[in-house]
C-alpha cells in the first residue's frame, strides 16, 4: 500500500522532552504503516500529526463531487445550468498534516485544498472562449478555465456535434495555502473561509529566520512528504499538491507546492511556507520574532509556453516532469520562472499570533 | 497537425503501399520465418520457438533484451500484428485486462491470480508503457508472448502506445537508460502504430482502450481505419482511445477542450446498433480495480494495483468463460518480497 | 577542467591493433571486449579506440561515464608505455568531476593490470596506484569504494617489496592526509594490508591507525570504529599468541581503542560497531586458542586460554553496555547479532551470567524493532552449551554453593520469557516468535516442553494474526519429534481451517505448501477427517497459483499416503472439477491428474488416470487440449510400448490435426519426445 515517508526520530525527540503520538485506531494504521510507529509527535504544546492515504474509493469521491459542486455554484442556479466538475484522478482524500495548540488547528487536506478550488467558480464567467490569458475576467483568485493547445480544432468540431461543453479549471489550480481555525472546539463561530483568510497579518518581508532552518545540525524530529493530489490531466501535463513539513527541536516548518503543467500552454508554481518558533522567548527573542506566532510566505510563478522561450527556459515538456531524478532541476528551473501577482487576499508575507486565541 | 514524428520512419512492410524505407528491415524478415497466418497448417518452427521460450523466460525474471534481440522480436511481432484487423476477432474463454503502466511486478502478479499465458487466454486493452519502473520489461513480456502464443494473448492499442506521449511519461528516458540509446525506443513505438484498436469477443463483447467516437455508428467504420500511424490528435482512432464514459446525455466536450465524454444512451445506442452485450474498456484509474455504468452496459478495468506506487487502489481483471459468464478477480499490488528490490524510502531532509 | 588527452595512434596504427598481454593463442574476435581478461588477446579496432578517447572529454556526462568504462579499450591502443606515460598521468590530473565518471574510472584502474607491462625485472602495475592514490581521497564514497577495490587488485599483483614500499607506503600515506576523506580510506585499508607488512611498518601503521581512531572528524572516527574489529582479528592473525602478550598491540593499543570507540560520548554512528567488534575480538581469541601449537609445552597453551580470558572480561562489560545504550539502533544491532556475540564468548563460562540477563533485557526493549530483532536469535542464543543461574540467583547470597548444581541451561533459563512473548503487542515480534520458538523443543526435553513451551504455543496458534498462525504451524514439526502429535491436533485444526480461508491468497497458498507435511505429522485417519476437503477445495479456488499449487499438491499426498488412497478419495472429486462449466478449474484439474498419475505405479496410472486423461482431448477449449498433449508426454513414457501404440499415438494424432496451432504445437512436441523414448527401446 501507499509507501509513508514520516520519520520519527524517537531518540532526539526523548531526549529534548518530546512525545511521540500513537495511533488510537491501531487496526487502520497497521493497514498503511508498519506496525506501532508513531504518527506524529508532541512538542512544547504542540501536537503535530500527519496520515498519507489511499485515494479515495467511488463513494468518497462522487461526495466530494457533490461538494465541489455545491460550493461551485450560487443556489439560485437552476439545475440544468449548474456547472459540473470532477476532482482530480488521484485524490488522496484522508491524507493530512495536522498542528495543534490550545484551541487552534492549522491543517493541510485535499478536501479544504479543492473547496477553495471550487468555491472560485462561482466568480467564473459561465463561457468557454478561447483561452487568452489576458483577459482577466476569466480568472478569479487563480482559477481559470484553460485549453489544451489542441483545444481550437476540437471546439470548432464540437460545434458540428452538438455536444455539451464542461467548463472548470481542470488543472486544479487552487489558491489554497493551508487551513487555519482558531477554535476548534466550535465548529459554527469564526470558521468560514473569508475568516481564514482575514484572520492573517500582513508584513512587507519574510519574517521566517532561513538561517535556523539551514541549520543542519538540529535534528529532524518528524519528518512527512504528503501528497494531497494528483492528476496527469489526460496526458496533458501534470499537477501535484504535495506538502512536506519538518519538526526540529525548537520550530516547526511546512512546504506546501502545488505545481501546474499543461503540456505547450503554461505552467504554475504556487508555494506557501509556514513557520513557527516554539522555543522558550530567550530564542524567540534573538531570533527577532515572537514564539508561537505562525508565519506564512506565499509565492505564485507563472509562464506561458510562448514565456519559457523568451526567458531561455527548456519547452521540452519532459524537462518539467516532477518525478524521479528529475526533481532537483526542476526545483531549480521553477525559481527562474517569473512571480505572479497575488489576489489581494492572500499576502506574500504574513502572521497569525496564536497566544491570543486561548482556551476561556 | 502532423500525426507523426517528423523525421521518425514508419514502420511500413512491403506489402503496404507506403514508400517509406523500413528501418526494422536490416534483418530480412524472411530469414527467420515463413509468416505465420491462420491458414498456415505448420505448427511453428521449433529452433525459434525455444529462443523465444529462452527469451520469455529472462524476461520474467524482469531481465531486459539485448538490443538486437529486441529488434527480431518486434519484426515478427509486426508479422503478427499486421494481419489483425482493426477490430480483432477474439474467442471466449479469454480473460481482459486494464492498464498495467509499466507496473512489471504487479503484471507477475496479475498472471499469478489469472493463470500464466498460454494455459489462460488473455486480451490486455493498452497502455504497457509509462509511469512504472518496468515499461520495456513489461512491453517485451507482453510482446513475446504474442509473438510465441499468437492465438493466446491479444493485444491493442492505448493512448500511451504512442511516440508523442512515452517521450514526456517516461518510456523514452526508460529506454535511454537501459540501453543507452533510443533503437529500443525505436523498434517498439514502429509496433505500437501496427497495434490493433480494439476486440469483438463471440460477437457480443466490444473491447476498446478509451470508449467510443462520435464518428463511429458501427464497428465497420473502424475496420476501415488505416491504423498504422502515430495517435493522431483528433478523429475517430483518437477518440477510441481517448474518450471517457460520463454520467450524461450524449457527447460531451472534455473540459480540458480536447476529447470526448459519451453517455449511457450513446452506448445503449452503438450496443443495439451493433448487436453487443457489453462494452469493456480500460484507460481510467479506479480505487476498487472495476467499475460497471449505464445498467452494465460499459464497464472499466483497470488492472494496475497501487497505482505509480502510491496510490493504494486494487486492480482487478475480467474472466470470461466459454459461456461469456463473467468473473472479476480483485488482486493487489505484489508483495516487496517479490519485487526483489525494496522500495527505497528517501531520508528526511532540510528543504527550505 | 578537461585536461590534455594523450594524442591518438597514428592512422597507420590504427587501422587493426592487435594487442595481446600475454601473447598465447590468437582468437579473432570481431567484438571489442569491454572488460579484458588477462589470458584473452583483444583485438582492437583503432577507431574505436579513438571515438572512446574523445569521449573522455566530451561534454555529454554519458559519454564520458561509456567511455571511462573502457579504459581497457584506450589502453589496449595505445600500448603500455603511453598507457603509463600519457594516460596515467592524465588521469591523475583532476581529469573528470562528475562522480559516475570518476567511478568508472576508478574501477577501470583495477582492470588495466595486464596493460601497463612488465619486464622481467620490473612489473608495472604500481603505476596504477598513482590516479588511484588520488581517487581514494575525492569525496564521493562509491568511488572511493571502487578505488579500493582497484588498488586492493593492483596491490595483490605485487611481490613483498613493492607491495610494503608502494601499497603500504600509500596508505601511510592517505592515514595521514589533511583532507578526511583520504583518512576515511586509510581506515579501510590498513587491515587488508597488515598481514603483509614488515614488524616495523605493522607498529606505524598501528600507530596511525591509532589517531584515525582518535580523529577530530566523527566520520573518520565512525569508520575506524566500523574497522577496529578486522583489525583485531587480522593482528591476532598475523601476529598470533604475541599480539595478546602483556605488550602485545591487542592488549596495549587495540583494546583501548575498542574501550574509546565504544564510549559514551562517541556519536552513534560510531558506537553502532561496538558489538560486531566485540564479535570480531571473541573471534580472534578462538582462534588463537585453536591455533596454539598442542605439542609445544602445555603451560604455554594454558597461558593464551589465561590471558585471553582475562582480557575477555575486560570487553564483557562493553557488550553489556550497548543494551542500555541510548541509540535504539545500537540496542538493535546488538539484538540482530546477540546470537554471534554469544557464539564469541561461549568459551568463558561466566560470560554467560553476564550476557543471558543482558539478552533478556534486549527482549523486553522498548522498540519493537529491537524485540523482533532478539527474539530471532531466541534459539540460536539458547543452544549455546553453556549454563547460567535461574533468574533471581544472584541477587540471593547463594554465592558460595556449589556452581554446576545450581546452574540450568540457557534454553531453560529463556523458555521462561516465551509466555511474555507471546503477548506482545508488535505481530512482528509474535511472527518472529512463532518462527523459532518450537527449536527449543529439543534443548529443553519432553516435561519442560509440555510445562512449558506448549502453553505459549498454543497461544500462539490461536494469535490474531495469520502471519504469525503460519509461522507456527510451519514450525511445529520440531515440538511434535519431541512430545508427539496427540496433544497438538485438537489445537491445530481450528488454526489451519482459519488459515486456509484467509482472505490473502499468499497465506493460502503457504498452508496448502505445508498440507503433506502436516499429512505425514498427524497420520491418514486425521487427514481423511479434517484436511482432504480442504485439499480438494482449493482445486476450485479463484485465484490461479492456488489451483495450480492444489493440483500440484496431489502428487505430494498421492506419493505420502497411496495409490489406492488416491484413487479412492482423490479421483472422483478431481474428475467432477473436470466436468466445470469454466475452462479456468478444467486446465488445473488436467495438470492435477497428470501430477497424480506420475506419483502411481504404471498399472494404476494405465487403468485409473490415462482414460480419464484422453477423454479430456475432446474439450471444446484449446487451452485444455493441449494440456492433454502436454501430460501425455510427462505420463507417456512410463506406459508399454503397446498402451503407447494402441491408446496415446491415436490421440496424438487427433490433436495433430487440431485446429488450434497451439495444441498441434503440443502434441508434436510430445509426439517427438515419445517417439524418441519409444524408438530407443526396439
Amino acid at each position: 500500500m501507499p509507501l509513508s515517508r514520516r520519520r520519527v526520530d524517537l531518540e532526539s525527540l526523548k531526549s529534548i522532552g518530546g512525545t511521540p503520538i500513537y495511533s488510537s485506531n491501531k487496526h487502520q494504521s497497521a493497514a498503511l504503516i508498519s506496525d506501532d510507529s508513531p504518527i506524529g509527535i508532541c512538542i512544547n504544546q504542540w501536537e503535530i500529526t500527519t496520515h498519507n492515504s489511499s485515494i479515495g474509493d467511488e463513494q468518497g469521491m462522487e461526495s466530494l463531487t457533490l461538494l465541489l459542486e455545491d460550493l461551485a455554484n450560487s443556489t439560485t442556479i437552476a439545475k440544468d445550468k449548474r456547472r459540473r466538475l470532477c476532482p482530480p484522478e488521484i485524490t488522496f482524500l484522508a491524507a493530512n498534516i495536522s498542528l495543534k495548540y490550545n484551541t487552534t488547528e492549522i491543517r493541510f487536506n485535499a478536501t479544504d485544498a479543492l473547496m477553495e478550488w471550487a468555491e472560485a467558480h462561482k466568480y467564473l464567467n459561465y463561457a468557454f472562449e478561447k483561452y487568452d490569458d489576458k483577459d482577466t475576467s476569466k480568472e478569479y483568485r487563480g482559477v481559470q478555465v484553460l485549453q489544451t493547445k489542441d483545444a481550437k480544432m476540437w471546439s470548432e468540431k464540437s460545434s458540428e456535434n452538438n455536444t455539451t461543453e464542461f467548463y472548470y479549471d481542470w488543472t486544479f489550480a487552487t489558491p489554497y495555502a493551508g487551513t487555519i481555525q482558531t477554535n476548534m472546539n466550535d465548529e459554527a463561530s469564526n470558521n468560514t473561509p473569508a475568516y481564514n483568510r482575514r484572520i492573517w497579518k500582513s508584513h512587507t518581508q519574510s519574517p521566517i529566520p532561513i538561517h535556523l532552518l539551514q541549520d543542519t545540525s538540529q535534528p529532524i524530529l518528524l519528518y512527512d512528504d504528503i501528497s494531497l493530489f494528483e492528476d496527469d490531466l489526460h496526458d496533458n501535463g501534470d499537477v501535484s499538491l504535495n506538502i512536506k513539513i519538518r519538526v526540529m527541536p525548537t520550530c516547526w516548518y511546512v512546504l506546501q507546492r502545488l505545481f501546474v503543467r499543461v503540456d505547450h500552454v503554461c505552467l504554475k508554481v504556487r508555494e506557501v511556507r509556514m513557520f513557527c518558533y516554539f522555543g522558550d522567548d530567550v530564542g524567540a527573542a534573538a531570533l527577532g520574532i515572537d514564539a508561537n506566532t505562525v508565519f506564512r510566505d506565499v509565492c505564485w510563478r507563472e509562464a506561458s509556453w510562448e514565456d519559457l522561450l523568451k526567458l531561455g527556459l527548456p519547452t521540452d515538456p519532459a524537462r518539467w516532469r516532477c518525478d524521479g531524478e528529475n526533481v532537483a532541476g526542476v526545483n531549480q528551473l521553477i525559481l527562474r520562472l517569473p512571480r505572479k501577482e497575488l489576489p489581494s487576499d492572500l499576502y506574500a508575507h504574513s502572521s497569525v499570533c496564536l497566544k491570543s486565541y486561548r482556551k476561556g | 497537425m502532423s500525426s507523426s514524428i517528423e523525421g521518425e520512419p514508419s514502420l511500413a512492410s512491403s506489402s503496404q503501399s507506403s514508400a517509406t524505407e523500413p528501418s526494422l528491415a536490416l534483418v530480412p524478415p524472411t530469414s527467420t520465418t515463413a509468416a505465420p497466418s491462420s491458414t498456415n497448417n505448420a505448427a511453428p518452427e521449433t529452433s525459434s520457438s525455444s529462443s523465444l521460450d529462452e527469451q520469455i523466460e529472462r524476461l520474467k525474471r524482469c531481465e531486459y533484451l539485448k538490443e538486437n534481440e529486441v529488434k527480431s522480436l518486434c519484426l515478427r511481432a509486426r508479422e503478427i500484428l499486421v494481419d489483425e484487423g482493426n477490430v480483432q476477432r477474439v474467442d471466449a474463454p479469454v480473460t481482459i485486462c486494464g492498464d498495467i503502466h509499466g507496473q512489471f511486478y504487479d503484471l507477475v502478479e496479475l498472471f499469478k491470480v489469472g493463470g500464466e499465458c498460454p494455459d489462460k487466454n488473455y486480451l490486455f486493452l493498452g497502455d504497457f508503457v509509462d509511469r512504472g519502473y518496468y515499461s520495456v520489461e513489461t512491453f517485451l513480456l507482453l510482446l513475446a508472448l504474442k509473438v510465441r502464443y499468437p492465438d493466446r494473448i491479444t493485444l491493442i492499442r492505448g493512448n500511451h502506445e504512442s511516440r508523442q506521449i512515452t517521450q514526456v511519461y517516461g518510456f523514452y528516458d526508460e529506454c535511454l537508460r537501459k540501453y543507452g540509446s533510443v533503437n529500443v525506443w525505436r523498434y517498439c513505438t514502429e509496433i505500437f502504430d501496427y497495434l490493433s484498436l480494439s476486440a469483438i469477443i463471440e460477437d457480443k463483447i466490444f473491447t476498446v482502450h478509451g470508449g467510443l467516437s462520435p464518428s463511429i455508428n458501427t464497428l465497420d467504420q473502424i475496420r476501415v481505419i488505416d491504423r498504422k500511424q502515430e495517435v493522431p490528435h483528433d478523429g475517430a482512432m483518437c477518440d477510441l482511445m481517448w474518450s471517457d464514459p460520463e454520467e450524461i446525455d450524449g457527447w460531451g466536450l472534455s473540459p480540458r477542450g480536447a476529447g470526448y465524454l459519451f453517455g449511457g444512451d450513446v452506448v445503449a445506442m452503438f450496443n443495439e446498433r451493433n448487436d453487443l452485450d457489453l462494452i469493456a474498456r480500460a484507460h481510467q484509474l479506479v480505487m476498487e480495480g472495476h467499475r460497471s455504468m449505464f445498467n452494465d452496459a460499459l464497464v472499466t478495468v483497470w488492472s494496475a494495483p497501487n497505482y505509480c506506487y502510491r496510490c493504494g487502489n486494487v486492480a482487478s481483471i475480467l474472466e470470461l468463460d466459454e459461456n461469456l459468464g463473467k468473473s472479476f478477480k480483485i488482486f493487489d499490488a505484489a508483495p516487496n518480497e517479490a519485487r526483489g528490490v525494496p522500495v527505497k524510502n528517501p531520508p528526511p531532509d532540510y528543504f527550505l | 577542467m578537461r585536461a590534455k588527452i594523450p594524442n591518438m595512434p597514428s592512422a597507420a596504427e590504427t587501422d587493426t591493433i592487435i594487442r595481446t598481454p600475454k601473447p598465447t593463442d590468437s582468437v579473432m574476435n570481431e567484438m571489442i571486449m569491454e572488460t579484458a581478461p588477462s589470458s584473452t588477446p583483444v583485438v582492437i579496432d583503432g577507431e574505436e579506440a579513438l571515438r572512446q578517447i574523445e569521449h573522455l572529454r566530451s561534454d555529454d556526462l554519458s559519454l564520458r561515464i561509456s567511455a571511462a568504462r573502457k579504459l581497457t579499450t584506450i589502453s589496449a591502443a595505445l600500448g603500455p608505455d603511453r598507457t603509463r606515460e600519457e594516460l596515467l598521468p592524465f588521469l591523475s590530473d583532476g581529469v573528470d568531476d562528475e562522480d559516475e565518471v570518476l567511478e568508472a574510472i576508478a574501477a577501470s584502474l583495477g582492470e588495466l593490470i595486464p596493460f601497463v607491462g612488465s619486464t622481467p625485472e620490473k612489473n608495472f602495475s604500481a603505476s596504477l596506484l598513482g590516479p588511484l592514490e588520488l581517487l581514494l581521497a575525492v569525496e564521493e564514497n562509491t568511488v572511493r569504494e571502487k578505488a579500493a577495490e582497484s588498488a586492493i587488485k593492483v596491490a595483490n599483483s605485487l611481490n613483498d617489496e613493492e607491495y610494503r614500499s608502494e601499497f603500504v607506503g600509500m596508505i601511510g600515506r592517505l592515514a595521514t592526509k589533511e583532507w578526511f576523506t583520504a583518512r576515511i580510506a586509510g581506515c579501510g585499508l590498513i587491515p587488508v594490508a597488515f598481514g603483509r607488512m614488515s614488524n616495523e611498518l605493522q607498529s606505524s601503521h598501528l600507530q596511525y591507525f591509532a589517531n584515525l581512531c582518535r580523529d577530530d572528524a566523527p566520520m573518520v572516527r565512525r569508520i575506524a570504529s566500523r574497522n577496529l574489529g578486522a583489525l583485531i582479528y587480522k593482528v591476532a592473525e598475523a601476529m598470533g599468541p604475541s599480539s595478546i602478550a602483556d605488550n602485545g598491540p591487542i592488549s596495549t593499543t587495540l583494546l583501548d581503542l575498542l574501550e574509546l570507540l565504544a564510549g559514551g560520548d562517541q556519536p552513534d554512528s560510531v558506537r553502532l560497531h561496538t558489538t560486531e567488534n566485540c564479535v570480531c575480538f571473541g573471534n580472534a581469541m578462538t582462534l588463537l586458542k585453536e591455533k596454539a601449537d598442542p605439542n609445544s609445552m602445555d603451560h604455554n597453551e594454558e597461558s593464551i586460554t589465561t590471558r585471553s580470558n582475562a582480557l575477555v572480561k575486560r570487553i564483557l562489560p562493553l557488550v553489556v553496555a550497548t543494551i542500555d545504550d541510548r541509540s535504539w539502533r545500537v540496542r538493535w544491532t546488538a539484538a540482530s547479532k546477540f546470537a554471534l556475540v554469544v557464539k564469541a564468548f561461549s568459551s568463558l563460562n561466566d560470560s554467560m551470567d553476564a550476557l543471558v540477563p543482558a539478552y533478556e533485557k534486549l527482549l523486553q526493549d522498548p522498540e519493537a524493532e529491537v524485540r523482533t530483532s532478539a527474539t530471532l536469535n531466541l534459539a540460536e542464543v539458547a543452544k549455546t552449551g553453556s549454563k547460567v543461574y535461574p533468574v533471581g540467583w544472584l541477587n540471593d547470597d547463594n554465592m558460595d554453593c556449589d556452581d554446576l548444581d545450581n546452574r540450568i541451561t540457557i534454553a531453560e533459563r529463556l523458555v521462561q520469557r516465551v509466555m511474555t512473548l507471546t503477548e506482545d503487542d508488535s505481530e512482528n515480534v509474535r511472527a518472529a516468535l512463532a518462527m523459532v520458538a518450537t527449536e527449543l523443543a529439543p534443548l529443553l526435553g519432553k516435561d519442560i516442553t509440555i510445562s512449558h513451551l506448549l502453553p505459549p504455543m498454543l497461544l500462539l496458534l490461536r494469535d490474531s494474526t495469520s502471519e504469525v498462525r503460519l509461522n507456527i504451524i510451519s514450525s511445529l514439526t520440531l515440538l511434535n519429534d519431541v512430545i508427539g502429535e496427540e496433544l497438538l491436533c485438537e489445537s491445530l485444526l481450528p488454526a489451519i481451517l482459519d488459515l486456509a480461508e484467509d482472505g490473502k491468497w499468499r497465506i493460502r497458498m503457504a498452508v496448502i505448501e505445508r498440507m503433506p507435511l502436516l499429512a505425514k505429522q498427524l497420520g491418514k485417519d486425521f487427514f481423511n477427517d479434517k484436511l482432504l476437503e480442504l485439499c480438494v477445495g482449493w482445486l476450485g479456488d479463484d485465484i490461479s497459483s492456488i489451483r495450480e499449487a492444489a493440483a500440484k499438491n496431489l502428487k505430494e499426498l498421492t506419493t505420502l499416503l497411496g495409490a489406492d488412497w488416491a484413487i479412492e478419495n482423490l479421483l472422483p472429486r478431481v474428475k467432477a472439477v473436470m466436468e466445470h462449466p469454466s475452462y479456468l478449474r478444467r486446465t488445473n484439474a488436467v495438470q492435477g491428474i497428470v501430477y497424480m498419475g506420475s506419483a502411481m505405479d504404471v498399472n494404476t496410472t494405465q487403468n485409473e488416470v490415462l482414460p480419464i486423461l484422453l477423454e479430456m482431448a475432446c474439450d471444446t477449449v484449446p487451452n485444455v487440449r493441449f494440456n492433454v498433449a502436454k501430460g501425455l508426454g510427462v505420463l507417456g513414457p512410463s506406459f508399454n510400448e503397446s498402451v503407447y501404440e494402441s491408446q496415446i499415438t491415436p490421440i496424438l494424432d487427433l490433436l495433430n490435426d487440431d485446429p488450434d496451432r497451439d495444441v498441434r504445437y503440443f502434441a508434436g512436441q510430445t509426439g517427438d519426445s515419445l517417439k524418441g523414448v519409444f524408438q530407443k527401446e526396439q
